[in-house]
Parts: structure tokens; C-alpha cells; sequence
């Protein structure tokens, strides 16, 4: 199927978008909103087009706050030597989205919203944002606010306002991060996905730990960072608060993998992320 | 000038009222500007506002790559992007890489390694490949497998993609490239032959500039668009349709329902009846649905985009039926009948019993085996799905099919019947084809836009979307096996027993034609194996799923799984190594010719060389010691082997998979041959084949010779491609065909040297007698003009310059035997194919790590094309085991209807694929050869549930479901393990 009729204009900067906004919906990349477009699921009746707005399009250090503006390409993220010194499961994650020609067009701020989408399909940027406690800029007419990164994509609902534009991801600081995805292809919907951000801080471990896709909604599991800080990722302490999770999540079940195998694998990737960051 | 003739009815209306953008932008180095509809996408104004046709569209939905251009220097694919948003982009296509005069050195290395079958996805293919060697001129090859991961091929299975990058990287980066090392089996072949010989193939140059001709590329720029609304439900009453609001949209031309179909045109004709029961259907429901995705009506419009709105404005009100998904319930005795007139829902009920005593023979057996083999449903997803372009003329009365098929012919027998017209009055065409594997094979959503250009006097234009080609494009698979079978206390068969209930869903018949492979699949059982006694029963049913047809294998893969991994379940319980007991058991190569007991006559073969090619190989040994290793560490590896017979060369009466094949060769007068062959070129290279083989009878270079087939006014009534049946029927009659054209030109060559001579020998590019030679060129002047035949052609002899063979099977039997038995097939081919896994124990994945598979099919043609038609297969084969699926929620609703739920391989996700062949040359075809390219599919899924169960043996799971996706794998081990507590 093809779209549905809708009007379309390209705001040339942040400003122009902020107006013309209050009649229609950001595209950027676009490509999980053309894919719900042309099953004529989602049919907004005018696109701003926000792709070529050059004054968001960076990644750069805020102190050790790791910033990328929201029409930053995925495939830039991916490359960025900066992002994998800094923020390594970014890197990772990026790199996994989809294939080299969407991540030539998709965005990180495009990525975080897919999960309200119909076709819903990638989470794997929300799901460190979340684990690096990140933050989400968001900017209307009226002025800008923050929103948290984990409170963001985990609300049920998306918290942007219609008048409202991602101008920014802002992602925490660590000393080592790592992202762990299953799919069942390379080029593939996750199946699961963990990332951890570990810190050391005078001998104490600080973790945050997110997963995707075991969840109807990007998880942050606050009970079993707060277990291996106190005990360790092999104690029995941590199993309990990963069996408790997996306990208490609401999986999806779909053509990739059913909601009782996405509770299974839940402490395993947690785990291996978990792991791969120490 | 812009004449509007009915403004309600024209386009032209239609888009004034559309929202538009106005885009200026660059593409291919030429500047465009242009005022599009807001919602035109990219991929649709590069291909009909450009008429840049070399961008291929395969999923509609960002999945498959094959639209994949170049914006601003960097791959994207073009379905899913606005032409709006591009505004102001330089963009470049295939188009810009080269000619078919001056192929780039990328391009090249895709010819020379034969990275390209069908050609459908080879444009995006090139642009990604392209990209990955600006970015990085020495890619490794996991580079370049990751570089491709957005780009799906169906037919190569990857490998030659990748070996086509890698040295046309070599070549960019200014190294000599040594050619590859083909370890090639070919005793005789290719030295002094063009048999035998690795030609590059002839359209290739076309295919990868993008001067492809695929039917949607063909369309004239007035045809309407066809669009088909299908039902959302598996099963129901149609109350009422309404199509007024969708018939007042601006654009919308023409609507047809069911109850025009019934009133004017005929029920689908049958394509198979073989003791089967006939349903009557109609190419759009008529007062009722039997499957979810089934035609309700159909609309023709100025523009795509218009025929889809016009989808969502036709109102259908449904009474919901109960729907019946499995045999289970369709057999269930108050179960709702699908068809109103049968008595229940069993299309097909056949028993084959051979002589002896099957209950005493495995009651007394020292080893008693029973195994339940399910199988899922899944389908072929060529890339370029079902395309037909309708074109009727009124003043000569003819309606012009341009379409994709793989049988131009009984396509265009089908549509005569099923349209009500004179079979003369229809002309099919197929030009080139983006896939088939059996999925074209049929006339059934075909037929409705040639009924919309008959309604409207215009071109009709359906290009399907890939959630039709899901939905309704025939499905195949979905069985289940319940076997038993006794073994002696030496390990040796006693008999076997196999009860085979097939799911049909609703018709295996008319709209397809896919019942027959369960019977196809009870004559195989027997495998590569002596057998004393055989009973087999067979039962396919009718579900409210899509139409059951063909896919690669059609039931030679039932009978491969079902035998290979009874094989590997009786090893285990005699316990002895799962290959010697297919040792104690293989047909020996001293005894073919073999008539088994179903009846067929297998042609030759030496299974036991090919399972020890394949066994050395894989370094059985040294993987024993690799494989102790990797257990410690808590990794699982696994090794898997599985035989494969593959019938091909099907000869089957009663169906359009029939038992015939002609070849008509013409020689120009100047001296050059047409081939005309009513097998079809579909990417596996009969182009180039064919005239590999007639070259060598002409004694003339195949350059010498053009290989026309895909119209019906053009090439003699034959069969097409299926059931790899173009090495036997295709080959064979071509190169009688040949000697008969031989024969005939060296009588006139004799003629025209004198007459007097009793021996003419035939000589490279003509004939010799007494010392002189004659070229063909002279033959064919001399005849046609210069004089002409009176003086040049013996008496006796027609005056013309073509002969035609009609090739037929001499040992296909169709009178049964006392028990049954018949020989259906032609050849019969045979594989091993090993496996290397490692299986995720935590998380249930399935890593395949390698694949090999020992070959044999006869006489090689060409050895590059046999190698490619294998890897392309594997692929299909892993695939199909490991993660395609068709699911049906529990009201019977396909729950994957795009390639992002339809889990196609990807190039990082399957190995390098090692081919060793091994020729056993077939005395009933004309050279030797034999049919191959579904041993994939065959093969490779019992290969890889061996492996996979090997690598599980410390759990000792037995893997009673497929595919082996790691949801059902994890639960399998948990399965295991709490059982082992």
C-alpha cells in the first residue's frame, strides 16, 4: 500500500519547525512512520519535514554528558569516534538499528518515538538512553523542558506535546557501557536487548541496567542495579531481583518471539550486558 | 494541449485536488523539476515519473533493499522516502554505473562470478556494494556480508555476492586477481566441449545496468492500476458489497466484484487432478470467503495511489463463519464445510501398498522405529512477486498477458478458459522474471486485471504487494508425518509405513496447484534406500488458509525430511553412527538403473561416494575433538548430514505439470541460430545453457545462438520451468532438436557441394565433403535467395532451415502396475549435504556455522550456473528450518504479512557454501544431464535438525518441532532438562 493523501512542508530551522508544528507531525527519517503511513495505519494530515534542520545534527560532549541533536543520522552515531569513547553501548546500539540504508536516514530521536508507533519496531536507542539515565530536550514555542530519559520511554503514552519538538538526547556518563540485542537476523526487530553503564566510584559499583522488548514498555531494572551494587552480579541476591523481573514484566508476543521466551532470555541478556560492561 | 474528455474520470482532476510539492532535484548528473502529489514516494517517481525502471520495488515496506538508491551519495532505500523529501538531493540509480557496453568494474565482477540469477535485486544490490567500497576499499568478507544486510536475495544464497564484491574490490584496488580454483568433478566435460564449461551468462550485462524488462517495467504510461481488496477474514458470508463511494473517486475507472466474475466470465480452471476432489471457485468470492485474503472485488484507476484509496472506500458487510485452521478440525465431525456441495473437507484420499507383509514384516523386526514429523507452513517470496499487465484489443479482438510466470503456456490455456475466450485469442509474454520457485505457476489473482482490461478496453497494470503475495500467493509445506518402520538385527530396512496428512489450505487445485505434492512426497519415501515393503496413506484436507502450491521441492522435501530423520532417529536406537546405517542401506551405483517400489526408475548415482566426499570434508574426526572442547566451555556444537534424492523432470498426467517439451531450432540464411524453447529463462540460466548445448551439436560458438522463449506466438507449446526439469526436457529436446537440424542442413550442404557424395563430414561452422567445405552461412544464403531451394535442397528434404523435437520421457509409466505403482520422474539427482552448528543454550539461537553438500546431478551444463542454483538453495533450505513461518492467529488471520514479521535470510546470518560434485551421468536424457536446484530445500532442513540435535545430545533433545526458531529451540532444552531432573 502507498499513503494517504497529506500536505508537507520542510522547516529550514528549529524556529519554522516550532510553527508550522502546530498543524502536523515531525517526519525526520521517517521510516517506521512511512511503514505505518503506507498500511494507511497512521495518516497525518500534514508532514513537517524536520531531516534537513542542520542546526540539531551533532554529537558533542556537555561536560561528561554525551549530547546528539535529533537529526543526527544513526549512521553518523554509529561512526562517531567520540560516541564509542564515551558511550560505547550508543555505539553499539546505533550500529544495530536496522540496515546501512536506514541507519543513513534514521535518527536517535526518531528511534526513541518508534516505540509508540504501530509498527513499533526498534527501541534499541531508548533502551540506553534509559540504562545511562538520560535526559530527552524538548522544545516548543514556549520554551524548552527536560524530560527523564527512562520516565520517557517508558510512559505508556507519549509525553511530547503536539506543539512539541526532540531537539536534543542527552546521554549520562561512564566508565564502561555495553549493549546486548537479540534478533533473530542481523537486520532484525530485537527480540531482547540490554544495555548496562557501569561506574566505579571509590571502590563502590554504580550500575543502570535497561532492557527492551521483555517488556511492553523499555524497562529500567532499578532493583537489580541496587543488587549487584551491594552483592555483585553472581550473587544470589542478583538472580532474585532478575527472577523477580522477569517475573513481573508484561512480554510481547509476537511473530519474532513469544512473551514466555522474552521472560526467559530476560536475565540472560541482562546478565551478558551486565558483564560486558564490568 | 490537456483535453479532458469526462473530468470525472480522469486523473487529471484527481491530482489538482491533491496536495502537491513542488521538487527540484538531481538524478543520475540531470537536473529534474516537477510537481508531484505530496505522498508520491521516491521509488514511484524514479520509476513512472522517470521511467528509470533498473530500481526494483519487493516489500513495500523498507525491508528487502531492492529500491535502494543513492541520495546525496548515500544508500537509501526509495520506498520509503518522499520524493518531497528529497528535495533538492542529487540522487543516483543503477543507471549510473554503467552500461551494458561499459559495465563498471563492480558490474563486471558480478558477471564473471555469477552474482546475479533473476536480477531483480541486483540494482540495490549493486548501489549498496558500491557505497561499501567508497567507504572501505578492502572490505573483509563479514564487511561486505554486514554492508548487504539490507539487501534480500532470494536466488544466490549471498555467496557469489559476496565473491563478486570482494573481487571486484581487488580489481578497484588495482590488483591482479588470480581466477578462482573450481575444484569441479568433470570427467571429459569442457575441455573440448561448451558443456561442461563455466560460461558467463548472456543477460547478465542487461540485468545489472538496469535494463532488466520485468512486467511492471512494461507498462504502457496509460494503464490503470489494479488494486484488489481482499478479506480480512478466514471464513465468511459476503452480505453486501458496496462500491458507490469508491466508484465516485476521481481516478477510479472501474470496479469488479464476484457476482460480475460468475455472470460474465467462468470458475478458475483446474491445474491438477489426480484423483483429487475439484472445488468451484471464482478469481473473486462470490457470496462467501474461504480464506483470509481472499479477492472481494477489484479496481482499476488512473494511478496507484488513487486505486488504494479507492481499496478503503468499498463497503463490505460480512457474516463471520466459524474457521477451520488445521485437519483436526476440519476432519472434526460437525466441522463447517468449506465448500457447501462436498460432503466433508478431504480433497484428496489416495493408498499405495506394495507386495509383503508390512504388519508381520515390522512386528518381527529386531529394531521397531516410530517418529511424528511436523512441519510448518511456509512459501517461496520470490522478490518480484505475481505481475501481470492486461492489454485487450478491441478492434482485433486479443487480449496481450505480459506477465511474470514460469509457464507462459498453460497460463495462457488458463486464462482462456477461465476468461471464456478462444485460447488464439490470448497472447502471453514473460520477459524477464523476478523469482519464481514455483510460486508462479498458476493463474488465479492474475486473471483479474485481464478481466479489468476486457471490461475497460485499457491496460491493466497489477504489480501485487508483498502482503498479497503473503496472504494469497500459495503457500506450501504444513504436513505432518506419522512413520514406522522396521530394521533387521544388522541395521537393514524391513519395511515402512507412512501416513501423511497434508493442510491444503483452502484449495490445492484451481487456485493452485499444490495437493499433488503430497502425492509426489508418499512415492519418495524410500529415499536412497533398498526397501523390501512399502504402505503409505495419504490425506490432504481443506482449511480456511491461503491456497496450497508449489515451492522448491514440491514433496520431494517431505519425503527427503521424513526419511533422513527417521534414519537419524533408528540410528539412535539401534545405536549405531547415523551414515553407516545409510551405508548398510544405499541403493549401490552397480544397480541402477532402479525401480523402486512406488515405481520409479532411478537413472543413476553413487551414494556412497557422496556421502564420504562430504563426510572427509567436514573432517568428521577432528570435529568429534573440536566438539568434546567446546562442550567444556559450555558452547554446543553440532554436525549433521542428510541424503537427498531429488526427483526432476516431473512427467505427471492430469495437470499442467505434463510430460512434453519442443524445441524448434532456426538457422537464419546468414548463418546464425534462433533457439526457440518453451521452457522459461526465470534466472537459472537457460539463456546461456541452452546454448551451451546446442552450440556443441551446430559445432558453432553459443554466441552464434539466440535462446527465445516467454511467447506464446513466438516458441512451440511447452511446459516451462519447473521441477528442475530443464536438464532433461529442456536439454534433451534441444539437442535433438539439433542433430535433426544437423541432419537436414547436411543433406542440402551435400547437395550444394555436388551431390555426389556419399560421407559429408560436419565440421566446425559447416560441412566438409571431397575436400571443400560449405559455412552455414553459404547453406542458408543458398537456400533462402541466393539462388533459393530448387537448385540447392535434395529432393526429399523440406525446403526450410528449421527443424522442431518434441522431447518426451520413454520411461515415465502412467498405466499403473497391480499395485499401484507409476514412474512420474525423469531423473534423479542426489546430494549429501553436511552441517556444521552452534546452538545458544541460553537463548536458544542457531548459529550455522558451515555447509557443505557433495553433488550430483549427471553431465554439468555449466558448472557455475549448477554451483549457484546449490547455494541459492541452501539458503532457501536454512531459511525454511530455521525462521520462515506463516502463522495464523486463532481466527485465522496471517500474522505475518510483511518481510519485517516473514523472516528471509540475510547475508550475515548464513556461511560460505562448499559444492564438491561428483557425475553420474543419466542414460535416459540426451547428454547425461540431470535436473538439480531444489536439493536445497530438500536437503538442508533435515541436515541442520541432525546437526542441531547432535549438538543437543547432552540434553537429549529430540526436536519434534520446526522451524527451529529459539523461542521453540529454548523450550525444547528447558523441555529436556527438566525432564533429565
Amino acid at each position: 500500500m502507498r499513503p494517504a493523501e497529506f500536505d508537507f512542508v520542510r522547516a529550514a530551522n528549529v524556529a519554522e519547525a516550532l510553527g508550522y508544528l502546530q498543524y502536523g507531525s515531525p517526519i525526520a527519517g521517517g521510516q517506521s512512520l512511512l511503514r505505518d503511513m503506507r498500511q494507511r495505519q497512521l495518516s497525518p494530515r500534514r508532514l513537517v519535514d524536520i531531516s534537513h534542520i542542520d542546526e540539531l545534527d551533532y554529537i558533542n560532549m556537555d561536560g561528561d554528558v554525551l549530547v546528539v541533536g535529533a537529526t543526527t543520522k544513526l549512521a553518523a552515531i554509529a561512526a562517531s569516534p567520540l560516541v564509542k569513547d564515551k558511550c560505547d553501548a550508543l555505539h553499539q546500539a546505533a550500529g544495530f538499528i536496522g540496515d546501512v540504508q536506514i541507519r543513513n536516514r534514521g535518527t536517535a530521536a526518531g528511534n526513541i518515538c518508534g516505540t509508540w508507533s504501530p509498527a513499533g519496531w526498534s527501541v534499541d536507542i531508548g533502551v540506553v538512553l534509559a540504562a545511562s539515565k538520560g535526559e530527552v530536550v524538548v522544545r516548543s514555542v514556549s520554551g524548552e523542558r527536560r524530560i527523564d530519559g527512562a520516565e520517557f520511554v517508558a510512559a505508556e503514552k507519549s509525553p511530547i506535546e503536539v506543539s512539541e519538538l526532540i531537539t536534543e538526547l542527552r546521554f549520562g556518563a561512564a566508565d564502561k557501557s555495553a549493549y546486548v540485542r537479540l534478533s533473530r537476523r542481523t537486520a532484525d526487530a530485537s527480540i531482547g536487548s540490554a544495555a548496562a553503564f557501569v561506574t566505579r566510584k571509590s571502590g563502590r559499583l554504580e550500575l543502570g541496567l535497561a532492557l527492551g522488548q521483555v517488556h511492553r514498555r523499555i524497562v529500567r531494572a532499578t532493583a537489580v542495579e541496587a543488587a549487584v551494587a551491594s552483592h555483585g552480579i553472581d550473587d544470589l541476591a542478583t538472580d532474585l531481583a532478575l527472577a523477580e523481573l522477569a517475573r513481573t514484566v508484561s512480554p510481547p508476543d509476537t511473530a519474532h518471539a513469544n512473551s514466555e521466551y522474552r521472560r526467559s532470555i530476560l536475565p540472560v541478556i541482562a546478565k551478558r550486558a551486565i558483564r560486558a560492561a564490568l | 494541449m490537456n483535453i479532458i474528455a469526462n473530468p470525472k474520470k480522469t486523473a487529471g482532476t484527481a491530482a489538482a485536488k491533491s496536495p502537491m510539492a513542488k521538487i527540484a532535484l538531481t538524478v543520475n548528473g540531470e537536473g529534474y523539476e516537477a510537481e508531484v502529489p505530496s505522498r508520491t514516494l521516491l521509488v514511484d517517481f524514479i520509476r513512472q515519473g522517470l521511467q528509470l525502471t533498473g530500481t526494483h520495488t519487493g516489500c513495500d515496506d523498507g525491508r528487502c533493499g531492492a529500491c535502494t538508491v543513492h541520495v546525496d551519495g548515500e544508500p537509501t532505500k526509495s520506498c520509503m522516502v518522499l520524493a518531497a523529501q528529497v528535495d533538492g538531493c542529487s540522487i543516483e540509480t543503477v543507471e549510473s554505473i554503467g552500461t551494458p557496453e561499459q559495465l563498471s568494474p563492480l558490474q563486471r565482477a558480478f558477471k564473471q562470478h555469477h552474482g546475479l540469477q533473476c536480477g531483480y535485486c541486483t540494482p540495490g544490490m549493486l548501489m549498496s556494494a558500491k557505497d561499501l567500497l567508497k567507504r572501505n576499499p578492502s572490505p573483509t568478507e563479514a564487511e561486505v556480508r554486514h554492508a548487504i544486510a539490507g539487501n534480500i536475495c532470494r536466488c544466490t544464497g549471498y555467496h557469489n555476492i559476496v565473491e563478486a564484491i570482494m573481487a571486484g574490490a581487488a580489481e578497484m584496488r588495482g590488483e591482479k586477481v588470480a581466477p578462482a580454483e573450481h575444484k569441479h568433478h568433470q570427467p571429459g566435460g569442457g575441455k573440448d566441449t561448451w558443456v561442461g564449461k563455466r560460461i558467463e551468462r548472456s543477460q547478465d550485462a542487461r540485468l545489472l545496468t538496469g535494463y532488466g524488462q520485468y512486467a511492471a517495467d512494461l507498462a504502457p504510461s496509460n494503464s490503470l492500476h489494479c488494486a484488489i481488496l481482499r478479506s480480512p477474514h478466514a471464513h465468511a458470508r459476503i452480505k453486501k458489497i458496496d462500491v458507490s463511494k469508491a466508484l465516485a473517486l476521481p481516478g477510479v475507472i472501474d470496479i469488479i466484484t464476484g457476482s460480475d466474475v460468475k455472470r460474465d466470465y467462468k470458475p478458475l480452471p483446474p491445474t491438477i487432478n489426480i484423483a483429487m476432489r475439484l472445488n468451484t471457485c471464482y478469481a473473486i468470492a462470490v457470496d462467501k470467503v474461504v480464506y483470509n485474503g481472499e479477492p472481494v472485488a477489484a479496481i482499476a484507476a488512473t494511478d496507484p495511489y488513487i486505486a488504494e484509496d479507492a481499496l478503503e472506500a468499498i463497503e463490505v458487510e460480512y457474516e463471520l463463519l466459524k474457521p477451520v485452521l488445521e485437519p483436526s478440525d476440519a476432519l472434526a465431525k460437525d466441522a463447517p464445510l468449506l465448500y457447501e456441495d462436498w460432503q466433508d473437507n478431504k480433497c484428496l484420499e489416495y493408498r499405495f501398498a506394495s507386495h509383503g507383509d508390512l504388519r508381520g514384516a515390522i512386528d518381527g523386526s529386531a529394531h521397531k522405529v516410530k517418529l511424528t514429523v511436523p512441519h510448518h507452513r511456509y512459501t517461496a517470496v520470490p522478490l518480484e512477486g505475481r505481475v501481470t499487465l492486461a492489454a485487450w484489443d478491441r478492434g482485433a479482438k486479443k487480449l496481450t498477458v505480459t506477465m511474470s510466470t514460469q509457464a507462459v503456456h498453460q497460463s495462457r490455456t488458463l486464462l482462456a478458459q477461465g476468461l471464456g475466450l478462444p485460447e488464439a485469442s490470448v497472447h502471453v509474454i514473460t520477459k524477464d522474471v523476478g523469482g519464481g520457485f514455483g510460486l508462479k505457476l498458476q493463474v488465479d489473482g492474475e486473471i483479474i486485471p485481464c478481466m479489468l482490461a476486457l471490461r475497460t478496453g485499457k491496460p491493466v497494470l497489477w504489480v501485487e504487494t508483498r502482503e498479497e503475495n503473503l496472504l494469497s500467493g500459495i503457500h506450501s509445506r504444513d504436513y505432518v508425518l506419522e512413520m514406522e518402520g522396521g530394521f533387521d538385527a544388522d541395521g537393514r530396512f524391513t519395511a515402512l509405513k507412512v501416513d501423511i496428512v497434508g493442510n491444503c489450505g483452502c484449495d490445492g487445485t484451481n487456485r493452485s496447484s499444490g495437493a499433488g505434492q503430497l502425492l509426489v512426497g508418499a512415492f519418495y519415501f524410500q529415499g536412497n534406500y533398498q526397501l523390501p515393503i512399502y504402505e503409505t496413506n495419504v490425506l490432504g484436507v481443506v482449511t480456511n488458509k491461503a491456497p496450497y502450491g508449489a515451492y522448491r521441492g514440491y514433496g520431494k522435501d517431505i519425503a527427503n525430511l521424513g526419511i533422513e530423520r527417521f534414519m537419524e532417529a533408528a540410528a539412535k536406537q539401534i545405536g549405531i553412527d547415523s551414515n553407516e546405517l545409510r551405508r548398510r542401506n544405499f541403493i549401490e551405483k552397480e544397480q541402477f538403473p532402479y525401480e523402486i517400489l512406488t515405481g520409479a526408475i532411478y537413472d543413476s548415482g553413487d551414494y556412497r561416494t557422496i556421502l564420504s566426499m562430504a563426510e572427509e570434508a567436514m573432517n568428521v574426526p577432528e570435529f568429534r575433538t573440536r566438539q568434546e572442547e567446546a562442550r567444556k566451555e559450555g558452547r554446543y556444537l553440532g554436525l549433521g548430514f542428510a541424503m537427498v534424492l531429488e526427483p526432476a523432470g516431473g512427467s505427471v498426467p492430469n495437470c499442467i505439470f505434463n510430460a512434453h517439451e519442443t524445441t524448434t531450432i532456426r538457422m537464419m540464411p546468414e548463418g546464425d541460430f534462433l533457439v526457440l524453447t518453451g521452457m522459461q529463462e526465470i534466472g537459472q540460466g537457460i539463456e546461456t545453457s541452452y546454448a551451451q548445448v546446442v552450440a556443441d551439436q551446430l559445432k558453432v560458438s553459443p554466441e552464434n545462438i539466440r535462446i527465445i522463449c516467454g511467447n506464446t506466438e513466438t516458441v512451440p507449446y511447452g511446459l516451462g520451468a519447473w521441477s528442475s526439469r530443464g536438464s532433461s526436457f529442456g536439454v534433451s529436446s534441444a539437442v535433438e532438436c539439433a542433430k535433426k537440424l544437423v541432419a537436414k542442413l547436411q543433406a542440402m550442404a551435400g547437395n550444394m557441394l555436388g551431390g555426389q557424395f556419399n560421407d559429408v563430414t560436419h565440421v566446425e561452422g559447416g560441412f566438409e565433403a571431397g575436400g571443400k567445405k560449405i559455412t552455414y552461412r553459404e547453406i542458408g544464403n543458398g537456400v533462402t535467395l541466393w539462388p533459393g531451394p530448387l537448385v540447392t535442397v535434395p529432393v526429399g528434404t523440406d525446403p526450410n532451415l528449421e527443424a522442431t523435437h518434441t522431447w518426451t520421457h520413454s520411461k515415465a509409466r502412467w498405466i499403473p502396475s497391480d499395485v499401484g505403482s507409476l514412474s512420474i520422474y525423469t531423473n534423479h539427482s542426489s546430494c549429501c549435504y553436511a552441517c556444521e552448528v552452534e546452538v545458544d543454550v541460553e537463548t536458544g539461537k542457531i548459529s550455522v556455522n558451515r555447509i557443505y553438500a557433495a553433488h550430483d546431478s549427471g553431465v554439468v551444463v555449466n558448472p557455475m550456473i549448477v554451483d549457484g542454483q546449490v547455494h541459492g538453495g541452501v539458503v532457501q533450505g536454512i531459511g525454511g528450518v530455521l525462521n520462515e513461518e506463516l502463522r495464523y492467529d486463532a481466527d485465522g488471520r496471517l500474522m505475518n504479512k510483511s518481510l519485517w514479521t516473514y523472516l528471509l535470510p540475510q547475508a550475515p546470518d548464513v556461511p560460505k557454501i562448499e559444492v564438491g560434485h561428483w557425475e553420474s551421468p543419466s542414460p535416459f536424457t540426451s547428454i547425461g544431464s540431470k535436473g538439480c536446484g531444489e536439493g536445497g530445500p530438500v536437503g538442508v532442513p533435515p541436515a541442520v535438525m541432525n546437526a542441531v540435535e547432535d549438538a543437543l545430545k547432552p540434553f537429549g533433545v529430540e526436536l519434534s518441532v520446526t522451524p527451529l526458531s529459539p523461542e521453540r529451540v529454548l523450550s525444547l532444552i528447558k523441555k529436556a532438562q527438566e525432564k533429565a531432573v
